[in-house]
């Protein structure tokens, strides 16, 4: 008995550790893009290979779940500790009537300074949006104050060192399940 | 004064005496009636001020209610003067999408039923933050109920 349960726990150990988030399928080039930052600079996601960049769509606006999302990347930023500076956490909003650099500056400092916010007019990010298949659509709310809301996709995705669309996952998935696949990510390109 | 004013000054006063005289604070939540809410607590957020002083920054409210009596109530508001406008909201997910409705009705509180204001769910959308909420804080907010009236509670500043 002791010997089967042994030889189960050794058996479970020499088991290849795979990704908990939804894999993309393999060799999908994440697009690229060049978009304003949040400092009023230019940021270019190809220049960021060698590093990992998560990726999300939200908008400051958003009183619930965006800044859920941010401050999920929070603990993973904090989780990661030294390793936290080989990933970007990059922020695109869904609003850009609404969120200028100025405007994502002050709402991502809330968070980490590390934190990235890139804006542009939309023509320019409804292309971005559609190469990550983001839907995101303004809806007008007149009785509220707010005047319109924002309708959009929310998942977390992974572009990892090489500038492969790696992985996804809600925006409310545990960051425990997040450090766990950055770290995998990190050590598959040690071990390479 | 102009008429709305005082009337407004009336139904504060009136606010305020039900909170002295009617309502039981405790240090675990706040009660009226059948009414308890209990874990209130809000993120941090930085109020952002536009060049023309407009508050442009928002957050959000949560908390649980719970209903200990036979008859429902609704929570028909929210009041809060850390911002211009309190509204109740309910975030969905709706075929991949994050959606967001406003319910400008309120919310019922079934008899015997207990309520939670939960990221990505319900919560009360406060509009317009005039003032940094840091962590550790406090701040108050009135939550207006059709039968029990009109709870003064104290938001935490902080994550849960």
């Amino acid at each position: 008995m002791l010997f089967a349960s042994s030889l189960m726990m050794l058996l479970a150990a020499c088991q290849p550790d795979t990704f908990r988030g939804t894999e993309l399928p393999e060799g999908l080039t994440a697009a690229d893009f060049t978009l304003t930052d949040h400092r009023n600079g230019s940021f270019t996601l190809s220049e960021q290979r060698g590093n990992i960049v998560l990726l999300f769509f939200g908008f400051t606006y958003c009183p619930d779940v965006c800044p859920m999302a941010l401050s999920n990347w929070k603990k993973i930023h904090d989780g990661l500790g030294a390793d936290t500076a080989r990933v970007k956490f990059v922020y695109i909003t869904v609003d850009p009537e609404r969120d200028t650099p100025e405007k994502l500056a002050e709402h991502l400092s809330i968070f980490s300074s590390d934190f990235i916010g890139l804006t542009a007019p939309l023509d320019s990010l409804q292309n971005v949006y559609a190469d990550y298949g983001v839907l995101r659509e303004k809806v007008p709310v007149a009785e509220s104050a707010a005047g319109y809301l924002v309708t959009h996709t929310a998942r977390i995705n992974i572009i990892d060192q090489a500038g492969q669309w790696r992985l996804t996952y809600q925006y409310d998935t545990p960051a425990e399940d997040i450090i766990h696949d950055i770290r995998l990510l990190l050590e598959s390109q040690e071990g390479s | 004064m102009r008429p709305g004013k005082a009337i407004q000054l009336m139904v504060n006063s009136t606010l305020l005496l039900f909170a002295s005289v009617g309502f039981h604070c405790s240090k675990s939540g706040t009660s009226a009636g059948d009414i308890s809410v209990r874990h209130v607590w809000t993120r941090p957020v930085h109020a952002y001020i536009d060049s023309t002083g407009k508050a442009l920054s928002n957050g959000a409210l949560y908390l649980t209610i719970q209903n200990t009596g036979s008859t429902a109530d609704t929570l028909e508001g929210v009041s809060a003067a850390v911002c211009q406008v309190s509204e109740i909201h309910q975030s969905k997910m709706v075929q991949g999408r994050m959606t967001m409705n406003m319910l400008p009705s309120g919310l019922p509180i079934p008899a015997y039923g207990e309520i939670k204001f939960e990221p990505g769910s319900y919560h009360v959308m406060l509009i317009g933050i005039k003032r940094d909420l840091n962590a550790g804080d406090t701040f108050e907010a009135q939550l207006h109920f059709r039968r029990a009236g009109t709870l003064s509670v104290q938001s935490q500043i902080g994550t849960p």
